[in-house]
């Protein structure tokens, strides 16, 4: 992704996030997982996962690092049904699936508008 | 003024609190090391710590309803505990919520743990009003950025952290509230740049 115009704020929250995240004295899932967010938006996946896998050895169901996890395999092309189907057990109000689920039904009400034709 | 600032005793397990270290905030303070008017907010962020780590039912057994009906902050623990172990849909915790923030809206413990629980049900006019009401506590602030940014108002969470900055200079919930809105304002540029490459 290309560096942004008046993306100085959002250097000085990475660092802000990777440094309580990656010193042993304050690291938590809460910090990785800020990290890892903080990752992704820069594209940088393979650190995002990184991140994402440490929050998650600290806090197994930790619904938040698992609702970004779903979202790192969808960003990176891979299979994202594990993250979901686990999610659902974990948190099934979390806020990435009712948004997901509202989507779905947004579309379903726009398609109800067409007539479906198919060619032979 | 705020109890949590970096003169008191409490700072510690306030700061392990706010990095999200919840096992550190059970195992290394205990409430009795601590002068006796602090004891109750270290009991209460470790109660909030067990709710964090999924433990909220064991906070609803160690906190008696008589010790609820006499003490605001652990009300409002009890109220947090059973909306964490239950979600949104508790709408007896949300009720219960809303009754303790009219009759104790001054108690700081009341304003964040009441605040969270309308804020989560929906209702995040009504925690900010109550919210409003701190007296320079920067976990309020925090919470009121929160509320902001879920609520897609990025210039008054803007304004709120520029506003604790003034006073509380360099306390690390005003850096991390910082660094959420710096999180925002990059997916902000971000869409705003994309629909300019598409208008054109």
């Amino acid at each position: 992704m290309a560096p942004l115009q008046g993306g100085d704020n959002y250097q000085k929250s990475f660092y802000v996030f990777e440094e309580l995240a990656q010193a042993p004295s304050s690291a938590s899932a809460t910090s990785l997982i800020a990290q890892a967010v903080s990752e992704l938006h820069m594209g940088r996946l393979e650190e995002a996962e990184t991140a994402l896998d440490q929050a998650l050895a600290l806090e197994p169901e930790n619904s938040i690092a698992i609702a970004n996890k779903f979202v790192l395999d969808t960003i990176a092309g891979k299979d994202a049904s594990e993250a979901r189907t686990k999610l659902e057990s974990v948190d099934k109000e979390s806020e990435i699936l009712a948004d997901l689920a509202a989507k779905r039904e947004a579309f379903q009400a726009a398609m109800a508008k067409y007539n479906p034709k198919f060619e032979p | 003024m705020d109890p949590f600032s970096a003169e008191g005793e409490l700072v510690n397990i306030h700061t392990a609190f706010i990095q999200g270290q919840y096992q550190l905030v059970l195992s290394d303070f205990d409430a009795s090391d601590f002068s006796e008017s602090n004891r109750l907010p270290v009991q209460v962020l470790q109660y909030r710590a067990q709710c964090e780590l999924g433990q909220a039912s064991e906070v609803l057994s160690a906190v008696s309803s008589g010790q609820a009906s006499s003490t605001p902050d652990l009300a409002a623990v009890r109220i947090y505990a059973s909306f964490v172990s239950k979600g949104a849909q508790d709408e007896k915790a949300v009720a219960e919520a809303e009754k303790l923030s009219e009759a104790q809206g001054d108690n700081l413990t009341v304003q964040l743990l009441c605040g969270t629980i309308l804020a989560r049900a929906g209702k995040q006019e009504q925690a900010l009003q109550l919210l409003a009401k701190h007296q320079g506590s920067l976990d309020a602030v925090a919470l009121i950025v929160q509320i902001h940014l879920s609520q897609n108002r990025t210039d008054l969470a803007v304004k709120e952290a520029k506003g604790a900055r003034s006073f509380a200079q360099d306390a690390l919930l005003v850096n991390l509230a910082e660094s959420w809105i710096g999180i925002r304002q990059v997916c902000l540029l971000r869409a705003q740049k994309q629909r300019l490459e598409i208008l054109n």
